[in-house]
């Protein structure tokens, strides 16, 4: 393979929106271990970019977070030394 | 005519709460929602989970779910209560529906609505390592004076 065409073939696939494919997953303050799916080990919300939500979905998925947060379900933060 | 809504409220009791004075503040709640023509469509209760993060130094709480139908005026004597409660450290309502006539509900159908579904069990090996660094908490240490904040040596280690 030319060097030039690996660089060019390096945006991959198209990422499809989990949400989208799988319509029975429901987005959800109450379902913290779906959710964790989308927040990076120091509880960040992962961007739609890296994780290929939709903007809809990115968006309920963003509220839900801080739902889960709010009510102690999930982490505002992880400083990993715990 | 008195229009509500279906809402859902989350509330964390303390780890060591007394259920009868839990109780209480239950039927007050029921009370202030039958007052103003609502109605309790569910009380599910998650039971005692580890919370992400403390909250007024707890590290667990007793979870409670509510769905019910009320007016907003009714939300804010609710939350009034919940605020003054000594059981409840964490509470948070989500509307679920617009507003609507109260006789317009579908009881049925917003039932459905109102789902309480309990958050998945905790991942044990993590569960277990926290039980054991929760071990010398005030919550369950036995006596009834509080932890002292000038020792350091216990489980502090995220702060």
């Amino acid at each position: 393979m030319k060097p030039e065409m690996r660089r060019r073939r390096s945006f991959g696939r198209r990422k499809v929106c989990p949400f989208c494919a799988d319509k029975s997953l429901y987005i959800d303050y109450k379902t913290p271990s779906m959710l964790k799916r989308f927040i990076t080990e120091r509880g960040r919300i992962v961007p739609r970019r890296i994780s290929g939500v939709c903007a809809q979905h990115q968006r309920n998925l963003q509220v839900s977070v801080k739902r889960a947060r709010m009510v102690a379900l999930m982490p505002y933060s992880t400083t990993g030394i715990d | 005519m008195i229009m509500g809504r279906l809402y859902e409220t989350v509330l964390i009791a303390k780890p060591d709460f007394d259920p009868e004075g839990f109780e209480k503040l239950h039927t007050r709640l029921l009370k202030t929602i039958g007052d103003e023509g609502g109605l309790e469509l569910k009380l599910v209760d998650w039971g005692r989970r580890r919370l992400a993060y403390p909250i007024d130094g707890h590290r667990k709480g007793n979870y409670f779910y509510f769905g019910y139908i009320a007016s907003p005026v009714c939300l804010t004597e609710i939350h009034r209560q919940l605020r003054l409660s000594q059981e409840v450290i964490r509470f948070q309502s989500i509307t679920l529906s617009g507003s609507k006539p109260m006789g317009a509900f579908d009881i049925e159908k917003e039932r459905e609505k109102v789902i309480g579904l309990t958050p998945d069990p905790q991942d044990e090996e993590e569960f277990g390592r926290r039980e054991r660094s929760d071990y010398r908490r005030d919550d369950d240490d036995g006596d009834d004076r509080d932890d002292r904040d000038d020792r350091d040596d216990r489980d502090m280690g995220d702060m």
